[in-house]
């Protein structure tokens, strides 16, 4: 394995949590202001939709446990490599679960183009962060 | 007026792109640093290594990075944070001038930090 990937592989964990904990923040702690977008738009269209839940759980909330969950394995892989979990190596476990992550990122943006009809700036980062991953999770 | 405007409307964007382009080689180098620091010990002057442990180095170095590269990320008195950063390139390069071939690419961040810091100056 190598550590160069790794270390990929946790920067883009945490850049992750950067992005999905931001939107969590501002929701919970921080809701009277608007999100700060770089591109200077109306994020919240898309964050309070209709479509910001899946099973009653907020997708930043999702997205935030999946970057921490890909940070852990992260620093698992490198600390104990060829760990298995319940019959399953830990390698095949982090791309299997990156993979989701991205499907369930291509239905976000599905969504906001084709239902919401508008565009968050941190879930498009979001979706790229989570392609990377899985890239990256191929070279650990 | 309408020149203006556009400046205004990008200049956020430019300014997280410039943010997440430092924070991210931060990011890598603390936590490469931790994870093979033999990788990285060639690049701590030997006057320093003299004065006192290369892991200890090291180690500060790689806690300084990734403080910078989170408080960059946090967007939170970002004309400080690029000081910092311009700073901390500037020592690297000046230190390891004799790797140029390998951290020529520090200057194009040094630059980087700069470019972020006169963006936020007036902010």
């Amino acid at each position: 394995m190598s550590s160069v990937f790794t270390a990929s592989f946790i920067t883009l964990a945490i850049a992750g949590i950067a992005d999905a904990g931001y939107l969590v923040w501002k929701h919970y702690h921080n809701s009277s202001k608007p999100l700060v977008c770089p591109l200077d738009h109306d994020c919240s269209k898309v964050t309070e939709s209709k479509w910001s839940t899946i099973f009653w759980v907020r997708n930043e909330v999702l997205g935030l446990l999946f970057y921490v969950s890909m940070l852990i394995a992260g620093l698992a892989s490198f600390f104990m490599p060829g760990l298995i979990l319940v019959s399953v190596p830990l390698i095949l476990l982090i791309k299997l679960a990156a993979g989701a992550g991205l499907v369930f990122s291509l239905f976000l943006i599905w969504v906001q183009i084709y239902k919401i009809k508008d565009y968050c700036f941190y879930c498009m980062l979001s979706a790229l962060i989570t392609l990377l991953l899985l890239v990256n999770s191929f070279f650990l | 007026m309408k020149q203006s405007k556009l400046i205004c409307d990008y200049s956020h964007l430019a300014s997280f792109m410039l943010r997440t382009a430092l924070a991210v080689p931060f990011l890598f180098v603390a936590i490469d640093a931790t994870l093979q620091p033999e990788a990285w010990v060639g690049f701590i002057p030997f006057f320093l290594r003299n004065l006192f442990p290369e892991t200890l180095l090291l180690g500060a170095h790689a806690v300084f990075d990734f403080i910078l590269a989170v408080w960059l990320l946090s967007g939170w008195k970002i004309k400080y944070a690029a000081a910092f950063s311009a700073l901390n390139l500037a020592a690297i390069i000046i230190v390891n001038l004799t790797a140029l071939d390998i951290i020529f690419r520090d200057v194009g961040l040094l630059l980087a930090a700069i470019a972020l810091g006169v963006l936020q100056f007036k902010k």
